[in-house]
């Protein structure tokens, strides 16, 4: 996985854990919310059970007093009824004998009903039956007067003969119960920071409240009356004083409003405990899952660094062989400017891998010069270090040889010996005699070369060719022998040129070589490339395609003439030049053009270099019309081309006329060269005859 | 080199035959010092002149700058190697030719 990826996918899981933390607090908020409702219903029953108890117990407890103090309902019913109200604060009793009939009451009409009347009354008709001491009921409608409500308490005599009922009317409850509230539940907690809340259900006056704010009204306190729900099973919010938030359920109980709150921070402090602590697990999970992704797309990148970087290495390590294969190769060209007999040219186009093909020449001595073109078997830094070998072992075995059969024999046994690779190289090497174009050459294992002679005609050079080289120490070459005469070119090459493929692998061959070149008139090399490109056609080159050409032109016809340096004899001069020009009836201006570089070149030699003797050298190669001319003095050692040439923008009047003659004959000629040889000054000039 | 004179009042007509080099150039100048007197027009005429070297570019280049200041000279009739020779040197655009 890439780094950007590892990237991509850290930001998403930083705002899915964010995310995941907003819904964890959300939910916990919820589930919080939920259970602050629970923690107030409950609290809610509580004190609604708490209430009743003590009512309960209150009316209970004063209705025993009167069951002890009167014995039985019979002396019940003839006590002071109204006097037993007063004084424990009834507001009304009803003694009944043992058929359930109320024979005594503090309200008249009821004397004489009987219990079993209506649902409500019968339910204290248990009391009689021995067992049931006690009986209570909640506040309710009085049976006989229906707009008021009453609490209603049974209390049986011994063994159930008869019972006395008490109650209390709501109104006197009202009064009442603030004391209660207070007495009761002053220090009661909803939870941790909960609280009730009492007030009068019509005037809003708050009669209890944790820090005794009594008389203040709801409003007073921060409640927003108007929102409190009459509906005492739904849970409302309120904004109290100080942003305090808090939670609420409200009921009304005997006329007074009773407010259960629960403020937020109370369950809100776990679902921050929660959260925080859901969120450090989270993050340690995602920190540990992404550095684990982390660490996998790092090893990645890395693993795909280093093999870039090793392709990378390759691929250099490619391009030094390759650089040194090719500087091995002698490139400058012409290689032998100042000879005239032969020119060489030699190119080598590397396939993509680095090969083993190459080209060599040199001279044996003043009368010899070798030339080679091999091919080692195989591609690749083995090839190109091999080629290397046995380009240097046949150099220096040449340099005590002039029979090619000879040079190939001693450099095959050389290469051989320590030849552990088995790898191996085709050769074919030729020695030339510049002066009669005689060629001795030895073929091992390599492709035949051909000449294209001076007449047009193609000839090539099949020779039984010998073992190649390095591949078995006693293998043995021999030299044949041909004669090349001026106008004659020989081409040598590889077999990169004539396996050579196209699309269709179709291989270039000897055929397609011979027709490129009987085309070519004097580029064989470039011209051959660019048959062979053709043909290929795109098609991806397999293998180094070298090729060597020789061109001879035979041994110069040299005419010379030594003349004393003296103005007298500088007529004689140009006339020999013109006269050996004109018998090989060269143009006029060829020769007039000739005749001012001599002019000028003689004169500097009369005037400047104190010589007492100059020779006059024309060699002349018919073949390709090359004249050259040299000016050989054995006076003083001076370079004319040192001279500056007048610059001749400059105007007519201020321009100095000294260096117009080097000038002159420099701009006439092809080439001018000047050595000091042999204690004399030898200036040349090269100058072409062109058609 | 044959040198032939030919003049018609203040205008010099000279006509060289052969080549104007080294050996020559001192003779044309020796005629020419003895000729320019009172020449306000000078006229060369190189029909069949070979050839010119350095050493006769700077006769001319002389000769020129007197005959400027006298009056003119003309250069009649060069071949293609004198005219190259004229241009190589930059001699083409300082002299006068026809």
């Amino acid at each position: 996985m890439s780094t950007s990826f590892a990237h991509k996918l850290a930001v998403g899981l930083c705002v899915l854990y964010l995310v995941a933390i907003a819904v964890v607090w959300h939910m916990g908020t919820k589930f919080a919310h939920r259970e602050a409702e629970a923690l107030l219903k409950s609290a809610q029953q509580d004190l609604f059970v708490t209430l009743n108890d003590y009512l309960d117990h209150l009316l209970v407890a004063n209705a025993l007093k009167i069951i002890d103090q009167c014995g039985t309902y019979e002396a019940a019913a003839k006590a002071d009824l109204a006097e037993y109200c007063k004084t424990y604060g009834f507001d009304e009793i009803n003694v009944v004998d043992t058929n359930g009939i109320e024979i005594a009451s503090t309200v008249p009409i009821i004397v004489g009903k009987d219990m079993h009347r209506h649902p409500l009354t019968a339910e204290f008709l248990r009391l009689l039956d021995g067992v049931t001491m006690v009986h209570t009921q909640k506040l309710r409608p009085s049976v006989s007067e229906p707009d008021k409500r009453f609490k209603y308490c049974g209390v049986a005599f011994k063994q159930g003969r008869g019972f006395i009922q008490v109650g209390y009317e709501e109104e006197h409850f009202k009064r009442g119960f603030p004391i209660i509230f207070r007495t009761l539940t002053q220090s009661w907690r909803i939870g941790h920071k909960g609280y009730y809340v009492f007030a009068n259900a019509e005037t809003n006056a708050v009669v209890s409240e944790p820090q005794n704010r009594v008389g203040l009204t709801l409003s007073d306190l921060g409640f927003d009356v108007k929102s409190i729900p009459d509906d005492e099973n739904t849970t409302f919010r309120q904004v109290l004083p100080g942003k305090i938030c808090c939670v609420c359920r409200s009921t009304i109980f005997a006329g007074h409003r009773l407010i259960a709150i629960v403020p937020q921070n109370e369950y809100q402090r776990n679902v921050a405990l929660f959260a925080l602590l859901y969120a450090v697990i989270l993050f340690l999970f995602l920190a540990f899952l992404t550095s684990m992704l982390f660490g996998a797309a790092k090893s990645n990148e890395q693993l795909k660094a280093s093999i870039k970087e090793r392709q990378e290495r390759m691929r250099k390590e490619m391009q030094v062989a390759k650089t040194i294969q090719a500087s091995a190769l002698p490139c400058v060209f012409p290689p032998y400017p100042n000879i005239l007999e032969f020119d060489i040219f030699a190119q080598m186009k590397t396939a993509k891998q680095v090969g083993g093909d190459f080209y060599d020449f040199f001279f044996l001595d003043n009368d010899h010069i070798a030339f080679l073109i091999a091919d080692v078997s195989g591609k690749g830094i083995p090839a190109a270090m091999f080629m290397m070998t046995a380009k240097t072992t046949i150099r220096s075995i040449a340099s005590s040889s002039n029979a090619p059969a000879d040079i190939l024999a001693k450099a095959n046994a050389r290469l051989a010996e320590n030849n552990e690779a088995d790898m191996f190289v085709t050769v074919w090497l030729g020695i030339l005699d510049p002066k009669t174009g005689i060629l001795t050459y030895a073929n091992a294992g390599h492709n035949f070369p051909l000449i294209k002679r001076a007449d047009k005609s193609i000839e090539w050079i099949r020779s039984k060719p010998s073992l190649v080289l390095a591949a078995m120490p006693e293998a043995k070459y021999k030299s044949f022998e041909t004669t090349l005469h001026p106008g004659d070119a020989l081409i040598l090459y590889t077999d990169g040129v004539t396996e050579a493929v196209n699309p269709a692998l179709e291989l270039f061959g000897e055929k397609r070589l011979e027709e490129s070149v009987a085309k070519s008139s004097s580029h064989f090399c470039s011209d051959i490339e660019a048959d062979v490109m053709k043909f290929a056609d795109g098609a991806e080159q397999a293998d180094d395609m070298t090729m060597l050409t020789l061109k001879y032109r035979g041994a110069p016809v040299t005419h010379e003439q030594t003349f004393s340096v003296t103005l007298a004899t500088m007529p004689d001069i140009s006339n020999f030049l013109g006269d050996t020009l004109h018998s090989s009836n060269c143009p006029q201006k060829f020769v007039s053009e000739l005749q001012i570089a001599n002019d000028e070149i003689v004169s500097n030699i009369i005037k400047f270099s104190g010589a007492s003797k100059m020779t006059l050298r024309i060699d002349h190669v018919p073949v390709v019309n090359i004249w050259r001319i040299s000016y050989i003095d054995d006076g003083m050692a001076w370079n004319p081309m040192t001279v500056a040439e007048p610059d001749t923008t400059i105007p007519m009047e201020d321009r100095p006329t000294r260096g117009l003659g080097v000038l002159l004959y420099k701009k006439l000629a092809d080439q001018v060269r000047y050595v000091r040889e042999n204690d004399q000054n030898v200036i040349q000039l090269r100058k072409t005859l062109r058609s | 080199m044959e040198i032939n004179k030919t003049q018609e009042g203040s205008k010099l007509n000279i006509a060289l035959v052969g080549r104007l080099d080294t050996v020559t150039s001192p003779q044309l100048q020796e005629v020419l010092d003895s000729s320019l007197n009172g020449v306000t027009e000078l006229v060369f005429d190189f029909a069949k002149l070979d050839y010119i070297s350095s050493a006769g570019l700077r006769v001319l280049l002389a000769t020129n700058k007197k005959m400027v200041k006298a009056g003119k000279m003309i250069i009649r009739n060069v071949n293609d190697v004198v005219q190259e020779v004229f241009d190589m040197t930059g001699f083409a655009d300082i002299l006068n030719i026809e």
